[in-house]
């Protein structure tokens, strides 16, 4: 590779410039968001009370920032609605400790917004909106003379959302987001990276030519636009359709395989929660809590479902539908061999991949993978607690996908595969839809076992990192990694400046971040927006590498054989998983009900 | 007494004739068994115990006692050396020569010798391609001296145009300066001469032996019938040598006799039914030929020149219509008393057997079809001379044409069927001694074409007759009827024989 | 002689038998591979070439005796060496040599007419090259065949293949008479040469 890998020049001059610019511009932005301090001796947590028809008393905590005990002298609802809300309990006068907490219930009248039908007198079941505030007048307890009074609020609010602005709006937005901005875009990048990558494991060069020529420059980032490239070609490509084929059911089964790839993401939470209107504020987990809940904002997750990890079985096992429906609608014997195998191995994997992440759940006590992930940082992460567990479902995953060492549905030597037949951008379904699928058993083995959007060692909460050393040697290891890919970006292809002067751009911003952070200890009050950048991206990257990790097995394990397939699955996983649930089962029965440890 | 092996032969048997009856092909290049023998190329030379020195087999009379040996290493060295002797001033030029592929001093090369060249003094430059008659070219470099063609033209045709010239590596074979070897059966001298100093001018550069397939049929160019072998790649034939027949035509043909391959060539042929000028599918033909001569004065003409099988098979029909019989023939030739006859016609016997009341005035047929005297004509073959008047008569008849190529009679009859050519069936002749000759087919009839007898046959059965024999079974009877066992064994084989190809076949010499 | 049944046993220990020690070894590798290749200097001692790159010659990294598309050989004369024996087309697998002769009325008496390859058929294997008597077809030009919109501009006609000719002085019929000086002992399977 000699004559590729040649050195090429460090930023320009007028390069550096403009680093210097975005750099400076962006450290502006940070140091100007508002800082946690605040004038006010105390602060409620959660900053905001947000009830709906359904909730009619909640909690609120008043958290004592001073130095010095803090009395309450009484509550005051104030406000246009203030008759229909009114203090359950905690509302006697009380000092609060130093760091202490005070918690308050509140009770909302729900009657009083509700629309009454005025030719029937009925109750209509339609509610308008309601706003209130909750005064609170502080006095320091400490010395004797008494200081100013102070007095803090809390917005209350009454609100009934419509089903499309609770659900709808959010999850399209949200779908978009997720699928647009990340899935499709990650798959699409893995039909690339995985010849690329594969080359680069075996000494090879991979795709290098698809580029573009803009002012008579060849721009060709290592092959990137391969896959425009390759899209593009699916596209166009001459639509066959054999002749004795199934016709309806030979054009379902691709949309069989890609959809339900796609919609299990559902499931997948991405993020904690998006609180409406408060981005710029620095949050407490309540408040996060809150949100979550679908109060006053939305979780990160598109569908937060109590039985998602049974959704997630049963759109999962459509996906065989396609294979199979393939393979037979294909007449075509290869194609029909190809497709028994699928299904025949998708079926055996299915039960071993059920049964391994049953450990999981037995720990978290939960199917509800927004709240498995809030489990996994109140304790510890799946990987640590279930390491078997992980290391059964990650086998079972890779299964799943139909990869080596488990391509045997479509083994490109022998049988070509259940999609033999198909070509253009059906067989594109095919092709993408099992590269979803990766990203998916990516996402869930993040969800699962590694702890979804969360940080290990409890190092970041809702308002940022929970010390400022942390924020340092984050900001300091991801900048000096990010600047280390770049630089080599730079050195190994000449036609990857772009890219790695970006890459190195970024790092450059980590590191300077974290440098700034030694000196004025900044990184413990981040403001939400931030926060939830750092949670998906933090998410993306265990992501991203997950999928790495994939292609690294499947580029470095041989295909079995049949037999030894299912003897894997059936004698190997599947007495595995089983032995594992029980152990766990057994460990948390003696171990752990009523401890702590389980929230 | 034979390498170890005892024989025993008619008296006047050559050692070189007793060792072929045990299997053992001692190498020569002068020997001809057809011929007298020279002894000249010394490449059959045998020990024979008592005998002061090495003795040439072909030359050596067996007698009582006699103690051979052809294989010992005095006799393979002497081999050996002889071959170098005569490839000396031998040029080598395989990829131009003709014989490449069927050279006998090729073969023995690679049996005997398969040694590089140890000459080295440039070889003696003779006359190449030399034009010394109407068929043959001759290269006097690639001659090997042995005067196998010298001896056929003074003993066979009795004409003696060759002779050896000069002498030492400056002998030549030549003609004389105002002779030119055109006797009627030059083209003899190209399949005995062991090398390609003697080369045919039609077969020269058409195509490399080792491509053809050979297949033993029968000469149809006279009443001779000489056995012949066709050689042909895939369906086109490109030459025709023949075969011995020690009752016929021992191991000779005759130049005009080889000519008639030509008539094979595909251009010529024709390969689907025609109906009034317009191709039609076999079947439809044949049902519409028996709709338009059902119920019709009917004639119908035999061919000397077709198989016994279709002449009878035409028997057959003429039967059902109750038809007045006529028999076309190809006119007199040449003639000779070697092999030439003045009969052309392959099988007049053989249509006589078939149609013995059939009429041989051909005139009278062509006044009777100006005269309107028929409604319908059925042709086998498209030999039938008819005046102009006639054949433009043809095509309002029920006029149908059983003919394997385009000729004048088969453009002006209204009905076309394609047949098989005589390269294509099995079938038979009966010559002028009256002996079966036996037709193999060379390769199979492509598109519409079946055989004669076949078409006939169709033809009867669509007008009505029952139990009426196909090809087969007239082969069949034939065979039964002539006690040819030959024949017999070609109509019980299996469908499809493929012909050898000529390059696994043993080398003619 | 009795026919006995001997028993190996494969020796497989835990760590085998869960597979996931070697399974880590591969993944090591592999990955040093990755990472050496994509963020270092590559491996040492592969050298790829970058072949379709505009600035890179394959004819400077293909092998003497790569097998391109064929070319005919002139005389010095310019006429054709072939002399038509149809040894190329004879020998070929594929069959997609056709040649027609024709008389040259002169001493080199016969030369094609017709020299027809169709490269689609050809599958490069050589033979041609390796019978021809007279080193009249080479396939040395370095050079694949290209791509073609229809059929028939893949099928080679003798002037299309003279086009990439060059004058060949090969001695017909090996090296002539001074071939003991000038090769001595040159093929093993003569040895009394």
């Amino acid at each position: 590779m000699s004559h590729h890998l040649r050195p090429t020049t460090a930023p320009r001059p007028d390069r550096t410039a403009t680093l210097l610019a975005v750099l400076l511009s962006i450290l502006a932005f940070v140091v100007g968001t508002p800082a946690h301090a605040a004038d006010a001796p105390a602060h409620f947590e959660p900053k905001r009370l947000v009830f709906h028809p359904d909730t009619e008393q909640l909690e609120v905590e008043v958290v004592n920032d001073g130095p010095a005990p803090l009395r309450i002298d009484g509550f005051e609802l104030t406000g246009p609605e203030r008759h229909a809300f009114a203090v359950a309990e905690g509302g006697d006068a009380t000092t609060v400790p130093p760091g202490g907490r005070h918690r308050i219930a509140l009770r909302v009248e729900r009657g009083a917004f509700e629309a009454i039908d005025e030719a029937t007198g009925r109750r209509t079941g339609k509610f308008r909106e309601g706003r209130a505030r909750l005064r609170v007048k502080l006095r320091e307890a400490a010395g004797a003379g008494s200081a100013t009074d102070q007095a803090i609020g809390l917005p209350l609010r009454f609100e009934a959302p419509s089903w499309v602005s609770a659900y709808l709006v959010p999850a399209v937005v949200k779908v978009l987001v997720l699928v647009m901005l990340f899935v499709m875009p990650l798959a699409s990048l893995l039909t690339w990276l995985e010849r690329k990558q594969s080359a680069m494991m075996q000494d090879r060069v991979g795709p290098n030519m698809a580029g573009v020529t803009i002012l008579g420059k060849r721009i060709r980032v290592w092959g990137l636009l391969h896959i425009a490239a390759d899209g593009l070609k699916m596209l166009f490509k001459e639509d066959l359709v054999p002749a004795r084929v199934h016709k309806a059911l030979y054009n379902l089964a691709p949309f069989l395989a890609f959809v339900p790839a796609l919609a299990v993401f559902a499931i997948v939470p991405f993020g904690d929660a998006l609180c409406y209107g408060q981005l710029g504020e620095v949050l407490s987990q309540a408040d996060v809590d809150q949100c979550a809940a679908g109060r006053g904002g939305t979780p990160l997750q598109v569908a937060q479902i109590d039985v998602g990890l049974l959704f997630y079985f049963a759109i999962a096992s459509l996906a065989s539908y396609g294979t199979t429906l393939a393979g037979w609608a294909s007449y075509n014997k290869w194609a029909m061999l190809g497709g028994l195998r699928a299904s025949a191995q998708m079926i055996s994997y299915e039960v071993a991949i059920g049964l391994s992440i049953v450990g999981a759940l037995l720990c978290y006590g939960t199917l509800e993978p927004h709240a498995l992930v809030k489990a996994q940082s109140e304790t510890y992460w799946g990987i640590v607690l279930q390491p078997l567990g992980f290391l059964l479902f990650f086998a079972a995953a890779m299964a799943e996908t139909k990869r080596t060492p488990f391509d045997l549905p479509e083994g490109e030597s022998e049988i070509v595969g259940y999609f033999l037949e198909y070509s253009g951008m059906r067989f594109g379904l095919f092709f993408l839809g099992e590269f979803v699928e990766i990203v998916f058993m990516s996402a869930m083995v993040a969800t699962l076992f590694l702890g979804g959007w969360t940080l290990p060692l409890d190092m970041f909460g809702a308002s940022g990192f929970t010390s400022p050393l942390w924020a340092q040697l984050f900001f300091a290891g991801a900048g000096a990694l990010l600047v280390l890919v770049g630089v080599s970006a730079l050195r190994a292809s000449p036609h990857a400046e772009i890219v790695g002067i970006v890459l190195t751009l970024i790092g450059a911003i980590h590191l300077a971040l974290s440098a700034w952070s030694i000196f004025t200890g900044w990184g413990t009050a981040l403001p939400h927006g931030l926060v939830i950048v750092v949670g998906m991206v933090t998410w993306g990257v265990k992501v991203a590498l997950l999928c790495w990790l994939q292609l690294l097995v499947r580029w470095t394990l041989p295909r079995f054989r049949y037999d030894q397939l299912m003897k894997l699955g059936w004698r190997g996983l599947l007495p595995l998983a089983i032995a594992n649930v029980v152990l766990t089962a057994v460990a948390v029965y003696f171990l752990m009900p009523g401890k702590d440890f389980l929230p | 007494m034979i390498d170890g092996q005892e024989v025993t032969v008619r008296k006047g048997t050559n050692v070189l004739e007793a060792a072929k009856l045990l299997g053992k092909d001692i190498s020569h290049f002068c020997y001809h068994p057809g011929l007298s023998i020279a002894a000249s190329c010394r490449q059959c030379l045998v020990e024979i115990e008592k005998a002061p020195k090495l003795t040439p087999s072909c030359q050596a009379i067996v007698a009582d006692g006699m103690v051979v040996h052809t294989d010992s290493p005095r006799v393979q060295e002497a081999r050996r050396q002889m071959l170098e002797f005569t490839l000396k001033n031998h040029p080598v030029d395989c990829p131009i020569c003709d014989k490449a592929g069927e050279c006998i001093l090729q073969r023995h090369y690679m049996d005997h010798d398969h040694r590089l060249s140890r000459v080295d003094v440039p070889k003696v430059r003779k006359a190449k391609h030399k034009d010394i008659g109407r068929e043959i070219v001759l290269d006097q470099e690639r001659c090997i001296l042995c005067s196998r063609c010298v001896r056929f033209c003074e003993e066979v045709p009795k004409t003696a145009e060759l002779g050896m010239m000069f002498r030492g590596d400056r002998e030549i074979l030549d003609i004389d300066d105002n002779r030119r070897l055109d006797n009627p059966y030059s083209l003899n001298v190209v399949d005995i001469c062991p090398v390609g100093a003697l080369t045919s001018k039609d077969f020269r550069f058409k195509i490399r032996a080792w491509e053809l397939h050979a297949t033993a049929t029968t000469c149809n160019g006279c009443a001779t019938g000489c056995a012949i072998e066709l050689h042909h790649k895939d369906t086109r034939a490109y030459r025709i040598v023949p075969r011995l027949d020690p009752d016929v035509n021992s191991y000779w043909m005759c130049d005009a006799g080889r000519m008639t391959y030509k008539e094979l060539d595909p251009d010529l042929r024709i390969h689907h039914a025609r109906v009034d000028g317009e191709t039609a599918p076999l079947a439809e033909a044949i049902a519409e030929a028996a709709r338009r001569l059902r119920g019709k004065r009917t004639a119908v003409v035999y061919s000397a020149v077709e198989t016994t099988e279709a002449n009878l098979a035409l028997a057959e029909v003429a039967k059902v219509l109750d038809a007045t019989e006529f028999l076309a023939r190809r006119p007199e030739g040449e003639v000779d008393d070697l092999l030439q006859d003045a009969d052309k016609n392959p099988n007049l016997r053989g249509a006589r057997r078939a149609a013995p009341d059939a009429s041989d005035h051909m005139d009278q047929l062509a006044l009777e079809i100006a005269g309107a005297a028929y409604e319908a004509v059925v042709f086998l073959g498209g030999l039938a001379p008819l005046s102009d008047v006639a054949r433009q008569r043809l095509s309002s008849l029920a006029s149908v044409c059983i003919t394997d190529r385009r000729s004048e009679l088969s453009d002006a009859c209204a009905i076309v069927l394609p047949a098989a050519s005589w390269a294509e069936v099995v079938g038979s002749y009966v010559n002028r001694q009256n002996r079966l000759r036996v037709l193999r087919p060379a390769f199979p009839p492509l598109a519409d074409r079946r055989h004669p007898a076949d078409l006939l046959h169709h033809l009867a059965v669509a007008l009505g007759a029952t139990d009426v024999p196909d090809a087969r079974a007239h082969a069949r009877a034939l065979a039964e009827a002539y006690e040819s066992d030959e024949l017999r064994a070609l109509v019980d084989a299996a469908e499809d024989v493929r012909p050898p190809l000529l390059r696994w076949a043993h080398m003619r010499g | 002689m009795t026919i006995g049944v001997k028993e190996v046993k494969l020796e497989r220990t835990a760590a085998d038998q869960i597979f996931l020690p070697a399974i880590l070894e591969g993944l090591v590798t592999t990955a040093r591979h990755f990472f050496r290749n994509t963020f270092g200097k590559g491996q040492p001692g592969i050298d790829t070439i970058r072949y379709g790159e505009p600035d890179v010659r394959t004819e400077d990294y293909y092998p003497d005796r790569y097998r391109g598309v064929h070319r005919l050989m002139y005389r010095e004369d310019g006429t054709v060496r072939c002399v038509a024996c149809m040894c190329c087309s004879t020998v070929c697998p594929a069959k997609c040599i056709y040649i027609e002769a024709e008389d040259r009325h002169d001493d080199e008496e016969k030369a094609p007419r017709l020299f027809v390859i169709d490269e689609l058929k050809c599958v490069v294997c050589g033979l041609c090259v390796e019978a021809c008597p007279c080193d009249a077809i080479r396939m040395d030009t370095k050079t694949h065949m290209t791509a073609v919109e229809t059929r028939e501009e893949a099928v080679l006609s003798k002037i299309d293949l003279l086009k990439r000719g060059a004058p060949s002085v090969a001695v017909q019929g090996g090296l002539g008479p001074d071939y003991r000086k000038l090769q001595p002992d040159r093929d093993p399977r003569f040895p009394g040469a």
